[in-house]
Formats: structure tokens, sequence, C-alpha cells
């Protein structure tokens, strides 16, 4: 799949802690209002097409009276080998040299094959164009583009606030550096589950977390290399 | 054997009729497949005002009707192509009246079949951008994904298939200019491209033919790896198989010689031309539409088995989904389908006749395209995050555009057989000099015995 | 430095604050809300910083504004409350100021009453509506039949309201929140010398044992106890915590806790005394009350009350220790179990406290200075404002004589729906809110607030050890024609004239907001004024750094109080009195129904927010709609699947002493959940949904639970008795993800 050329660029990457996140969707109205992720409508999300660039998957372990549940953040991972890529037959989605999977809305044509070989269902499509009722579409992200009828659409990474962040630090004459970009998700979330860095960077919060015992991954034997890492619960 | 002239008037005759003569049946079946096809198109307009949401699709199931279809049509059209060439190369006489009608099948199976690809786009408007040509950012398609190696195995495949219809209509078209007058004579003189029947003619078509019968065999058997590819190249449960390409192309000409044997019937039926499509051709195929049952079923039998034995959880899932869960009575529709039915009537010498492969042949094509869906929707219902299962369910839309594609086949294929002789006239002829095989025999009142060896 | 001073609403205001310095990232950005158009650059950012009213957390935050509109609004990373992080509800605020279905302009009825029908009209002519009316009462000495309600708890819409309303000779009530910390927890402290909320130090503690308490959903103030709880896990340095959740319906509170007691109904107090006895015979108390008091309770043993509780005497002593052997343990309780025994188990949850030694610790429960008390409740005003409770809203306008009805931030029509046929008795209703809510359909005169993303006030944060005052300031100018409440009353006051008109000094509640904070500054804060405006080398601009940042701070003493009198406090207090849960059982109605408020969409208000809508419940995925929880098995016994439409009949009883109240409701229709986190006897509702009016996104979702929870047992709240069964297998529920186990075991 993508080469991975050597590249002293920033590799982005993001960090949650399952033990400190509490589930409370916090993250997940954030990026809506960040990204100007539409909403479908009460008919649309019967059918199964709400859109969203991140979720909280919710599980349920064991029986009353020994029930557990454990939530667990997910969007797109950003995988370094992501199955999505090359089955993109126009290039709409691509792997930047920062290490993020890239979608270019305006190159899409819609095939969605890209979202039927993602392992972890973080595409989301939009099937139809959506309204915003006036003056809702005042709250739009100017930076943020939005999406018309028949594209995919995802996670990405808040690419807008990840050019912003190292905008700045050009100005200032230097590297990235931890606290230069925040995603609006990680921003919000009250319990600070989420942590977002350049990975190839020993120093940073990311690259220090990445090793702690607790880190997996989602579906890591797959082999596509998210760029997303959990830290388990527990001890 | 001698080629007597009444013979061969007779055979013009019988073979150029629909050319001549247009029946009531033909009429009614025309305007009804063109209220469907119209139908279809109209459904589809609807979709491109409003959007592709007018499909049943979600998220997860990102494919069901569309690719299904797409999957089916392309499988059809190996009826054809695929069937006479390797006929044609083994040297198998008894093609002779069935081949065109099999490759005609090929040519328009694809075009509905590739029809899908653009229709399903979310921006149908932008199918162009998958051409291979570099857009105005000189940037080209992405050759890693096999929705291009499809573009062009099914480009290839089409042209191949049009040139391998088209070469040994020549000396037809000939002999339809030579019995036309008007406009018509016009129109056939510019399509038989000034074929005289020369001796050096003749040797450059057997020799073009030949060659691309030779060529057209791995087309065609690469063409329905690369749609099995559109899955296997996948990652997804139960998608991600090895075996997908030989399965994929087994059930192409499964399916492909049950629509062979269907359009056989439906022409010998309403052209009249039981003297020509035989009881014989119909336990032929019917012999091959056997072996290829079994096939299916040793296909799918080692598909499941291994799927089932090797037990990762996953795969086990969208497995046990289609065995016993949701999808099961659509699953076992389409082993009785595929199996069950057909092989006892085709293994039956009895049952092997011209109804009897029939019935078979019906009940393969729906059981086949029943596998097209269950390979594609049960294992995108059910990702790897189980948070995120769902189910399908079509609308009116997508059941519109299917109906209306087996109208558009119809309509196209009824049309074809109007201005084109259905059977080769040249090669038949051909055929009574060297057949060992039957012939009619024809006796003064025109009713025909066919005599066994 | 003087400890506390009154802000008075002519200009003076102040309290003793410790500011932080100036920080970070967006705030460097923050410029004063309102900016000259001139200095308004095209395509720049501008950042303003306010106040979140989409509950009464108070947290801070700081918008994003380009060309004139809001695109984001994000935590004020500066604010003690919630350092840059916000909720999901505050996340969705920007769509209540661009919310379509806003009141655009003032409007008078036209058609019938009742009939929903208005017409736009000049805010002149509105206020002189009801100005006139508000004359001719006076006129004929009926004053007092004039009543204004709001429940704007923190701002200062209450206080301008009295103040009008007291010279104009009648009243300004305050509704109070119901499922309210508020009513329980005063009901704890009077028989406790302190006065003060208490505050409690989730992050530092080691064992928390929560009765029922959904501190990271609802409670006292979900981000400053989420930001807790995240520390509680994994703060550096600190072992992770242990938290144990005792409640009958697992909540999305309890689906983070390492074990989860599903006690019966009601029977949380008991569960709580057990505990306390096994750390009492077994030694491990820090504070030993004396023995005449231990035996009155030693009837409850872990042992004598699991029948009870429905949870094993081994389990409650494992916890028991474990609680009490832990370096910081701390007990805590939610006040909605009020419904059944909340006074009880808030009493035992805080002498686990007591016992544990952890009041005014690290880690354990913070008693504040005595004098907590929101400095704007100490304005001049005559008589103070009166409380009540939502729920007694309806015999309060049916006590009194009532001509005009004015409603303020307050839904009765919805959220009291008895309600509803006696405000059409009310001869004239004005309503101030913003949204065409249940009750503004029953208006005869709508005089559209402003939201608070566009208006200006003073209010204060919930649940802190630190004294926050909070600025809310315009980040937008308003997007409609409405205006501020308090400016609406300015203007009836000038109309009114004489003494009415002399009862508000002031101008403008921008000028009174804005004199507020920036006297308060000059005094307080000279260091960060002067540094400001050294900055912007502006002549004293004492104004502009204090609405950059958007709040104040002042550290609270903890009670000293304590300290003295917690040997006695231990020994003093009866807590026996109410433990015995009123155990009711009915075989028709054989299940306890637990009626709660929903994460996100509240209490209803946010019901109208499509973002909220369509933000799948974090427990059950359901979206657009409301739903009833059941045990899988129960679900299974009477023939219900997940998603089948069920009926759910209900019974409310009331036990004061003897004396059994029940009261029948109308039976509803709604989708089940199969549940597995909840007790097989016990069913639950969210509430929020349900409305009739409130806009497209609100309208028709859903059924409105709260319907159940204001029974005919008047003031008092009874114990909720259901039965259930199936209608229909039409499923209707809206799903995001599915209900199925991360594991599935598939047989060979
Ligand atoms: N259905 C239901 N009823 C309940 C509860 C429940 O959970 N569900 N909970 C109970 C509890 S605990 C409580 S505290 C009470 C709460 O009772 P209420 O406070 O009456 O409930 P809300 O629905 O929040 O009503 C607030 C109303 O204020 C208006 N409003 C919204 N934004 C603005 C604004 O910016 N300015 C102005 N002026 N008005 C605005 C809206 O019209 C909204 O309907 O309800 C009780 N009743
Ligand atoms: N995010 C958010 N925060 C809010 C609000 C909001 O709308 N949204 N509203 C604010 C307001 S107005 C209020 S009043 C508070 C309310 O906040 P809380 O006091 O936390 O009240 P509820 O949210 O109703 O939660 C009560 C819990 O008690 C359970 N329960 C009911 N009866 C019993 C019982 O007998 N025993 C036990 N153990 N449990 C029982 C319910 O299932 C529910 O889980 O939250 C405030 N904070
Ligand atoms: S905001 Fe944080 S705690 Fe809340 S769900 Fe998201 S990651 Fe978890
Ligand atoms: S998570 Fe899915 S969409 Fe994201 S990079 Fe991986 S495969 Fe692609
Ligand atoms: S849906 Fe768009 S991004 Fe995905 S594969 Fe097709 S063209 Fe590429
Ligand atoms: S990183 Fe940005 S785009 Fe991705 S989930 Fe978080 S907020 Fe959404
Ligand atoms: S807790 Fe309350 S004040 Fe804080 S962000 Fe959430 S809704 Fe706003
Ligand atoms: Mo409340």
């Amino acid at each position: 799949m993508s080469e991975t050329t050597p590249t002293n660029k920033p590799q982005w990457a993001m960090v949650i802690d399952l033990d400190r996140c509490t589930g409370c969707e916090a993250c997940v109205v954030a990026c809506n209002v960040e990204n100007n992720v539409a909403t479908v409508g009460a008919e649309e999300a019967a059918k199964g097409r709400t859109i969203n660039w991140i979720r909280i998957e919710r599980y349920f372990e064991g029986e009353y009276p020994d029930v557990r549940v454990k939530f667990r953040p997910v969007m797109c991972q950003h995988c370094e080998e992501a199955p999505c890529e090359p089955v993109c037959p126009v290039y709409a989605t691509y792997h930047t040299d920062e290490g993020l999977n890239a979608q270019v809305y305006n190159r899409c044509v819609g095939t969605r094959y890209c979202a039927n070989n993602c392992p972890y269902t973080v595409r989301s499509f939009n099937f139809f164009d959506h309204v915003w009722d006036a003056p809702l579409q005042k709250a739009w992200n100017p930076e943020v583009s939005v999406r018309s009828r028949g594209v995919m659409e995802k996670c990405t990474f808040c690419v807008q606030r990840i050019k912003a962040g190292e905008a700045k630090a050009k100005d200032e004459n230097r590297d990235v550096k931890d606290g230069d970009v925040t995603p609006a998700c990680v921003q919000t979330c009250p319990t600070k589950a989420m942590y977002f860095g350049n990975i190839a960077d020993p120093t940073s919060e990311v690259a220090k977390l990445s090793k702690s015992s607790r880190a997996t991954k989602l579906l890591e034997d797959l082999g596509t290399k998210p760029k997303v890492i959990y830290l388990n619960e527990g001890e | 054997m001698q080629n007597d002239k009444a013979t061969n008037e007779k055979i013009n005759d019988d073979l150029l009729r629909p050319l001549r003569q247009t029946g009531w049946a033909w009429r009614v079946t025309v305007v009804v497949c063109a209220i469907f096809l119209l139908a279809a198109v109209a459904a589809f307009a609807y979709q491109l005002q409003r959007g592709i949401g007018v499909w049943g699709i979600n998220r997860p199931v990102f494919w069901a009707f569309d690719i299904t279809n797409f999957v089916f049509w392309i499988g059809i059209s190996h009826a054809g192509t695929l069937i006479s060439a390797i006929l044609r190369v083994t040297g198998a006489e008894w093609r002779r009246p069935i081949t065109r009608c099999a490759e005609a099948i090929t040519v328009f199976a694809l075009m509905i079949g590739g029809i899908f690809p653009i229709i399903h786009l979310g921006k149908p408007m932008l199918f162009y951008w998958l051409a291979p040509y570099p857009n105005e950012r000189g940037l080209w398609p992405n050759f890693r994904s096999p929705l291009m190696w499809d573009f062009f195995a099914i480009n290839a495949y089409f042209t191949g298939s049009l040139i391998y219809l088209y070469l040994p209509l020549i000396p037809d078209l000939a002999l339809v200019r030579d019995k036309a007058t008007g406009w018509r004579k016009t129109i056939y003189a510019k399509l038989s491209l000034g074929w005289r029947g020369t001796q050096r003619q003749w040797h450059a078509l057997e020799k073009a033919v030949q060659v691309m019968a030779v060529i057209i065999i791995p087309v065609a058997v690469s063409v329905h790896t690369i749609v099995s590819w559109d899955f296997a190249m996948a990652i997804q449960p139960m998608w991600h198989s090895t075996m997908f390409g030989p399965y994929f192309v087994a059930g192409a000409i499964f399916s492909g010689i049950a629509a062979l044997i269907l359009a056989m019937a439906v022409i010998r039926k309403v052209f009249h031309l039981e003297n020509y499509l035989q009881p014989i051709h119909f336990n032929n195929l019917g012999l091959l539409l056997l072996t290829l049952s079994l096939l299916w079923f040793y296909f799918t039998f080692a598909e499941y088995l291994t799927t089932w034995y090797g037990n990762e959880p996953h795969e086990k899932v969208v497995f046990q989904s289609k065995i016993s869960g949701a999808f099961a009575p659509l699953f076992w529709t389409m082993v009785v389908c595929c199996f069950v039915i057909p092989m006892p009537i085709l293994a039956i010498k009895k049952l092997r006749s011209i109804s009897g492969t029939v019935i078979a042949s019906l009940t393969v094509l729906v059981g086949m395209w029943l596998e097209r869906f269950l390979i594609i929707v049960p294992t995108l219902s059910q990702p790897r995050l189980t948070f995120n299962w769902g189910s399908y369910r079509p609308t009116i839309f997508e059941i519109t555009i299917a109906v209306g594609t087996v109208a558009y086949f119809i309509l196209l294929y009824a049309v074809f057989t109007k201005l084109f002789p259905i059977i080769a006239v040249w090669e038949y002829k051909e055929g009574l000099t060297v057949s060992p095989l039957p012939h009619p025999h024809h006796d003064p009142a025109g009713a025909t015995i066919a005599t066994a060896e | 430095m003087k400890r506390r001073e009154f802000i008075i609403l002519t200009g003076v205001g102040a309290t003793s604050a410790g500011m932080l310095s100036a920080c970070g990232h967006p705030e460097e950005k923050l410029i004063p809300a309102l900016i000259p158009d001139d200095e308004y650059v095209p395509g720049i950012d501008v950042w303003k910083a306010s106040t979140c009213a989409m509950c009464d957390a108070g947290c801070g935050i700081v918008v994003r504004t380009r060309d004139h509109k809001a695109n984001k609004i994000e935590g004020n990373p500066q604010h003690p409350v919630n350092r840059g992080a916000l909720c999901a509800r505050g996340q969705a605020g920007l769509q209540v100021l661009y919310n379509p279905d806003r009141i655009k302009a003032p409007m008078k009825r036209v058609g019938e009453r009742f009939s929903g029908q208005f017409a736009e009209i000049s805010w002149d002519e509105a206020i002189k509506i009801l100005a006139d009316k508000l004359r001719d009462l006076s006129a004929i000495g009926k004053a007092n039949s004039v009543h204004f309600f709001t429940n704007d708890r923190r701002g200062m819409t209450a206080h301008i309201a009295t103040r009008f309303m007291e010279a104009f000779g009648s009243h300004a009530y305050l509704v109070n929140r119901l499922f309210n910390e508020d009513s329980a927890i005063s009901g704890f402290l009077n028989s406790y010398p302190f006065v003060n909320k208490p505050v409690f130090d989730i992050a530092n503690a080691t064992f928390l044992l929560s009765f029922g308490a959904r501190f990271l959903e609802t409670w006292h103030s979900p981000i400053l106890y989420s930001r807790a709880y995240g520390d509680f896990r994994r703060a550096s340095g600190k072992v992770r915590g242990k938290f144990v959740q005792v409640e009958p319906r697992m909540s999305l509170t309890g689906a983070n806790a390492d074990e989860w007691l599903p006690a019966r109904v009601g029977s949380e107090a008991l569960v709580a005394c057990a505990i306390a006895q096994v750390i009492l015979r077994e030694g491990l108390a820090k504070n030993t009350p004396d023995a005449n008091f231990i035996k009155s309770f030693e009837a409850y043993s872990p042992e004598n009350t699991a029948a009870l509780t429905d949870i094993a005497a081994e389990k409650i002593i494992r916890i028991a220790r474990e609680f009490a052997k832990s370096d910081r343990p701390l007990a805590i309780t939610s006040s909605t179990i009020e419904m059944t025994k909340s006074l009880a188990s808030l009493k035992w949850a805080n002498f686990l406290n007591l016992l544990v030694g952890n009041i005014n610790q690290k880690g354990g429960m913070l008693l504040l200075e005595k004098d907590y008390t929101f400095p704007l409740a100490k304005l001049d005003l005559p008589n103070g404002f009166s409380n009540i409770d939502y729920f007694k809203f309806p015999m309060m306008i049916a006590d009194r004589p009532c001509e005009i009805l004015m409603i303020h931030n307050f839904n009765p029509a919805y959220v009291v729906p008895a309600t509803k046929k006696k405000l059409k008795t009310i001869p004239f209703i004005a309503s101030f809110s913003s949204f065409m809510d249940e009750t503004s359909e029953l208006a005869d005169l709508l005089l559209p607030d402003h939201t608070s993303l566009e208006s200006w006030d003073i209010n204060y944060a919930e649940a802190t050890s630190e004294f926050i005052v909070n600025l809310t300031q315009p980040v937008v100018k308003p997007e409609f024609n409405t205006k501020q409440t308090a400016d609406v009353f300015i203007a009836l006051s000038r109309a009114l004239g004489d003494k009415v008109a002399a009862s508000i000094s002031f101008s403008s509640i921008e000028e009174t907001v804005k004199q507020g904070f920036t006297s308060f500054a000059k005094k307080e804060t000279p260091a960060l004024v002067k540094k400001k405006a050294a900055e912007t080398d502006a002549e004293e601009d004492s104004w502009k750094p204090l609405s950059e940042k958007g709040f104040f701070i002042n550290k609270l003493k903890n009670n000293p109080a304590y300290e003295l009198e917690s040997h006695q406090l231990l020994t003093n207090i009866p807590l026996t009195d109410s433990l015995l849960s009123d155990a009711y059982e009915d075989q028709e109605y054989p299940f306890a129904l637990l009626v709660y408020e929903h994460p996100t969409l509240g209490v209803g208000e946010q019901a109208n927010l499509p973002l909220l809508q369509e933000l799948p419940d974090a427990m059950t995925s359901v979206m657009w709609g409301s739903w009833l929880e059941i045990n899988p098995k129960t679900a299974a016994q009477l023939g219900i699947k997940d998603g089948d439409v069920v009926e759910i009949a209900v019974e409310e009883v009331a036990i004061g002493g003897d004396l059994r109240t029940i009261a029948q409701f109308e039976p509803i229709q709604l989708p089940a959940v199969l549940y597995a986190a909840i007790r097989p006897d016990v069913l639950a509702m969210p509430c929020g949904q349900g409305h009739t009016a409130y806009g497209r996104y609100a309208t028709n979702k859903g059924v409105n639970a709260v319907v159940f929870t204001i029974g005919s047992a008047g003031n008092k709240r009874g114990i909720l008795r259901a039965k259930v069964k199936r209608i229909s297998n039409e499923n209707k529920l809206i799903r995001f993800g599915t209900n199925l186990p991360e594991h599935i075991e598939i047989k060979r």
C-alpha cells in the first residue's frame, strides 16, 4: 500500500486514554461544529445515514448484575497503511507526508469503495445535499468547506488547525511543538482523555504515551498501522 | 455433403425471416420492455436530481443492488464470447447455430453491466474522472484501485467482444445487403465492409476469428477475476478470499450459460427456428450447465467450509448470518436455485429437455443474482466493530433500475434480432459441409425431422 | 482588603479576587465584545469571552467570530470551572443563537386566544401594550394580581424584575429547579450548622462511593466534576482511584464505575447505613460517635439489610473495608432520589464522610464559608425575591388573583403539563421566551429575549471552592429584533413613571454590567488593570481587560466551624428517622419507574437543537426520540423485544405517615430499549422530549416523561410504580449503533 518515505515533517497522531474517557460525547459535538458536519434529520438518521467523524462506541459486557460498559471514541485512525487509500480510483483519499489520511472532497466521485474497505467504519457519505435551516449556517466554520451531495467525508485530524499551528510555528521560526495544534475534540474533552501531537518528536506527549504499557491500537492485527493509540483501562 | 441450392435458400429464408417480418409478440415485447426501461431511466433521472440517497444504501452498507447488478451482468456477459470462443477453439461443431446469439448476449450484458459503475457513483456526472487521462492538475487516476482495473478489463472485453461479434457477422451482413434494397442496402453495404466472399477474404476472416477467439478467452477470464478482486482486494470479512477469482469466473460462466439457454429458447419459439436450435443444443448446454452447477457447488462448499473451519471471528459472524441468521432465507434459496433444483434436472437425461434446461436456467439466474447480493451485503452490514452493524432494504428506485436493466437487455436483444441474423448463416452453412453432427432434413411440406446419428 | 461588599445595580460592585495571569492560546486574541465596525478586519478571527448559559454550572467560554458571525464556542482555558473544556451542550450553543425557530420580533396575538396566531409589532408598541395593561390594573388597585416568574437563577433578570415588581406593588418569583440538589442539600444542611453547599474534591479522592450521583452528566457542574474524574483516574503521581456507583439503573456516570451495585430503589440510605456499620464495628472509623448513637442503627447491619437492599452482605462488607481503608475515601449522593429517599441517603452518605474524616481534607467533602451567596442577591432590594419550587407553580397561580402573568425562561406548560389548564384561565399572559415554546403559544404578548450570546449579564459559577463571578456579554450583534428582558423592564418602568421609574436608576443592562465590572476591577485588581492598560496604551481603561477575561475569582476559605464541631455532630444528629424505605408493593404495578434527566437534552430546553437531537444517547444510541429502558430478562418474560412499542401505565404513591395518596396517570406509548444494566424490577425513561411546540426540531419527538413526576400528590413527590405491556413490534427507535456486546461468541 502506501510507501512511507522518510520525512522530517511532523507525523500527527492521537492518544486516547480510555480510563479517562467517560463517553460524554462532548468531542462528537465539538467535531460537528468545528467541521461543519451536517445533521441529516430524523428520517435519514433512521436509515443509518448520519454523518459522524467521531463516534463513541459503547459496549455492554456481562449479564445483570455484573454488567460493565466500555466506551471508545473512534474517528479515522489515519492508518499508515490505510486500506481506504489504494482503492480510491481518483486519489480523493490519499496519504500526506505528515501521516494524515487526507480526503479531497472536490475530487471524490462517490464510489464509496474507500468506506467499504475501511475496517473501522469511520467514513460517512453524503447521500443527499444537506440543509442548514437559516440562519443555522451562520455558524459554519469558514475554514472548512461544506460538503456537497455524493462525496465521502471523515475526520481530518482537524487539518485546518494543523495548518494554522504549523503556520504559527513557521512564523516563529521553529518546529511545531505540543500545544501548537489542538483538534476540536481534544480541546473540548472535559476529562482530558485525548492527546494530540507529533509522534515523530520523541519529546512529545503522544510519543511518550504511545510507549505506555497500556497502549493498544484498534484492530492492530490487520496491519493498518493506525495513528490513533488507545490507552486501556485499568492499572 | 452436397449443399444444394434449395437447402441454401431455405436456410437463408429461415434465418433472415426475422429481419423481414415483424410479429406481434416482438412488438409487445419491445413496447413492454421500453416501458420498463423508461421507468428505470426516470428512476435514474430522479436519483440524479435528488441524490443517491433515494437508494436504500446506508452506512455501513454502501453497496447493494448497484454492485450486485454490476457483477451479475458482467457475469452474464460470459455466456457469449467466452463460450463461443471456447467452442470455436475446441472445434465443437454443434456450436454453429448458437455462437452469435451467445456473442450478442456478451455485448449487451456488458453494456448494461458497465452502466452500474457509473450510475452507482455519488456524482455520476463525473464518471469520466475514472478515465485514464491526466486531469487539469496533471493527476492520473489511481492505478492501484481495482475499480481502475475494472475500467480497463471491461473496456478491453467489450471492445474484444464487439469485434468478435462483428467479424463473423460480416459475411451475413453482405448476405443481407445482397437481399436488401434502398437505404437498408446502403447501411448493410457500409457495415459489411465490402465483403465479396473471395477466397482471400474468407481466409482472412477465418484467421481473424480464430485469433480473436484465442485472445478473448484470457480477457474474459481476467474480467471476472478482476471484478472479483473488487472484493478480494478489500480486507473485509469473507471478501478477502484467494478463491474469488476462479469462483467468480465459474459463477459467471454458470449464469452466462443459463442466460444463453433462455435466450435460445425464446428465439427458437418466437422465430420458429426449431430446425436450427435443436434439443441437442439444449442438451449439450445443459450438460455444460450441470458441470458448472457442480463446480459452483464445489467452490461454494470450499469457500464456506474453510471459513467455518477457520473460525476467524469476524468472518464467522458473516458466515453465520448467511447460514442461520438474517440472510439465511436468501442463502438457502440461492443453494436451492443454483444446485438443488438444476442439478437433478440436468443430471437426469430425461429431464434435460428443452423445458427442463429452461427451468434450470431460470433458477440458476435467480440463484446467481442472489449469490452476488449475498457476497456484498452480509459482509458490509457486519463490519468488524460490531457497534456499527447495520442492515439494508432496497427502495423502489433500486428495484426499478434492476428490473429496467432486464427490460433493456431484452429490448436490445429484440432489436438486434430485427437487424441481424441471430444465427450465423454462413457458419451454419459451413457446418453443413463439414458437420458430422445432425442437421435438419427438409421434407416438401417443410416439416422438420431431426435425425439422430 | 475588605472581605465582601455589595454590587449595587447602579454600578459599584466588589468582591475580593485573585486573578489568573493571562497566558496561552486563543485568549491572547480576545478582544472586547463590542468592536466598532471599523476595527473589524474581514476574514480575521476575533475571540470573545462570555459564559455558557446551557446549564447553571457557569463554565467560561470564548467564542470565535469572524465577519460578525460566531462560528465556534470553546471553553475559556483560564476559567477555573472548565479550563478550556465544554460539554456536548456547551458545544452546541451556537444553535441556540442561530436557531431558525427563534421568535424574531415582538408579537401580539391576533387570532383567538390560545390559537397561536401572532403578528409582528414594534418594541414601542409591545411595551406600550404591557405598560397600559399594568397601568390600568394599578389604577383599579389590582397591582398585586400581576406576577412575574423566571427560572434564570444566576443572572440579574430576577433582581431587576423583583425591583420593578416590588415598586409596582407585586412580586417576582424565581422558580427553583426541582430535580435540583439545592432543596435536598439544604435539607441536609439544615440539620447541620452550615448553610453552604459542599464541594467534593473528587480529583484527589482515592475511593469514590456514589449513591446515584450523576456527576459526569448532570448534578452540580458536569465539566468541573468530569475534569476531576479524569484526574481521579489518571493524575500523574496518584494511584488510580476506585469508583463504586450504587444505583438501580446504570447511568452514564455509573457506566464509568469499577463496580455497580444495583440496590433496590429507595434503599440507598440503607446501603450507606450498613457500610457505616461495618466501618464502626471493625474499628475503621477515624471519628467515632457515641455508643448510644451507634446502637440506634445496629439493627441495620449488612446481614439484616441484604434482603431489603438486594446487595449481598459480603459485598457490602468488602466495599466498606475498601472504602474505609482507602487513603482518601469520599461519598457523594444524588438529589433526585428525592423521589424516594434522597434526604436519608444524603444524610447517610455524608455521615460516611464524617466517619472517615474527610471533611475539608484533600480528596474529601469541602464545606465553605458560611456566607457564600451570590452578591447580586444582596442588592438593595426591599424584600429579596421569592423562590418557589417549579412544581408548586400551578398552586401558586391558582391560589392568588392573577390578571397578568409574565413568564421568563420558564416553560410551565411543558415542564408542569398539569398547569396548562390553569394557565388558560389567566386573562393576559406575556412571554419573554426566545422561542415559541408551549407556554408562549398560550401567550397574548411575546417579548422575545436575546439569547445569552447576545446578552449582558453577571452571574456566578456553581460548585467551586472558589467564588467565581462570570461575565455574560454579547459576542455578536442581536441576530433578530429581540430585546433583553432587563431592558424591557427599564423601558416599562420609564413608561409607568413615578415610583416605578425611580426603582431602576440605570439606563441599560449594558451600562450596569460594564459599570459593575469596572468598579470591581478598579478596587480589587489594580495590578491587572494597569498591566493591560499599559499594553493597550489607552488611557486607563479597566473595562477592556476585564471583558477580555470574562470572569473574576476569589478563593473561599474552608469553613472552620466544622473542625470544632465534628465530633459533636457525629453523635447528635438523628439519622435513623427515615431510614426504612416506605416500601410499597403493588402487584398490579410491579415495577418502580425512574424518570431521569437526559444528559444532553436536559429538561427539554435543548430539545430544539438538531445537533443534540442527533447526538446518539451515550448508553442506548437512540437519537431523535425517547424510550423506555427495560431489563432483557424482564422483557423476555413480557414478550417485549428491542424496539417494540410498549405501553406504560403509572401510578404515583405519596406516603405521608399512614396516609397514602395514589394518583393514576394516562398511559403512554413509546419504544422499548433492552437495557442490560437495569434492575429487573425497574423501568427507566429519560426526560427532555415530547414537546408539542418549541420549534421544528423539538416538536413531536418522543414523549414527555415528566408527566409522571408531577402527580396529584401536590408538593410531595411520591413513588412511581408502573406496569408495561407490548403494543406492537413496529420498530420506532432511531438508533446510531447496535446494542450488541463487543465480543460475539459464535458456536462452532
Ligand atoms: N419534560 C421535563 N420536565 C421537567 C424536567 C425534565 O427533565 N423534563 N425536569 C424538571 C426540572 S429538574 C426542572 S429544573 C424544570 C425546569 O423547568 P424549565 O426551566 O421551565 O425548563 P426548560 O425547558 O429548561 O424551560 C426553559 C424555557 O426557556 C426558554 N428559553 C430558552 N432559551 C432562552 C433564552 O435565551 N432566553 C429566554 N428568556 N428564554 C429562553 C425556552 O422557551 C424554554 O422552553 O423542569 C422540570 N420539569
Ligand atoms: N447536562 C445537564 N446538567 C444538568 C442539567 C441538565 O439538564 N443537563 N440540569 C440541571 C438541573 S435543572 C438539575 S435539577 C440537575 C439534576 O441532576 P441530578 O440530580 O443528577 O438528577 P437526574 O439527572 O435526574 O439524575 C437522577 C438519577 O437518579 C436516578 N433515580 C431516580 N429515582 C431513584 C431512586 O429512587 N434511587 C436511585 N438510586 N436513583 C434514582 C435516576 O435514574 C437518575 O439516574 O442537573 C443539573 N445539571
Ligand atoms: S469528550 Fe472526552 S470523555 Fe467525552 S466522550 Fe469524548 S473522549 Fe470521552
Ligand atoms: S481509519 Fe479507515 S478511513 Fe481512516 S485511514 Fe484507516 S482505513 Fe482509511
Ligand atoms: S467515495 Fe470518493 S474517496 Fe472514496 S473511493 Fe470513491 S472516489 Fe475515492
Ligand atoms: S480530530 Fe478534528 S476532525 Fe477528527 S474527530 Fe477530532 S474534531 Fe473531528
Ligand atoms: S456544564 Fe453547563 S455551563 Fe458548562 S459547558 Fe456544559 S452546559 Fe455549559
Ligand atoms: Mo432541575
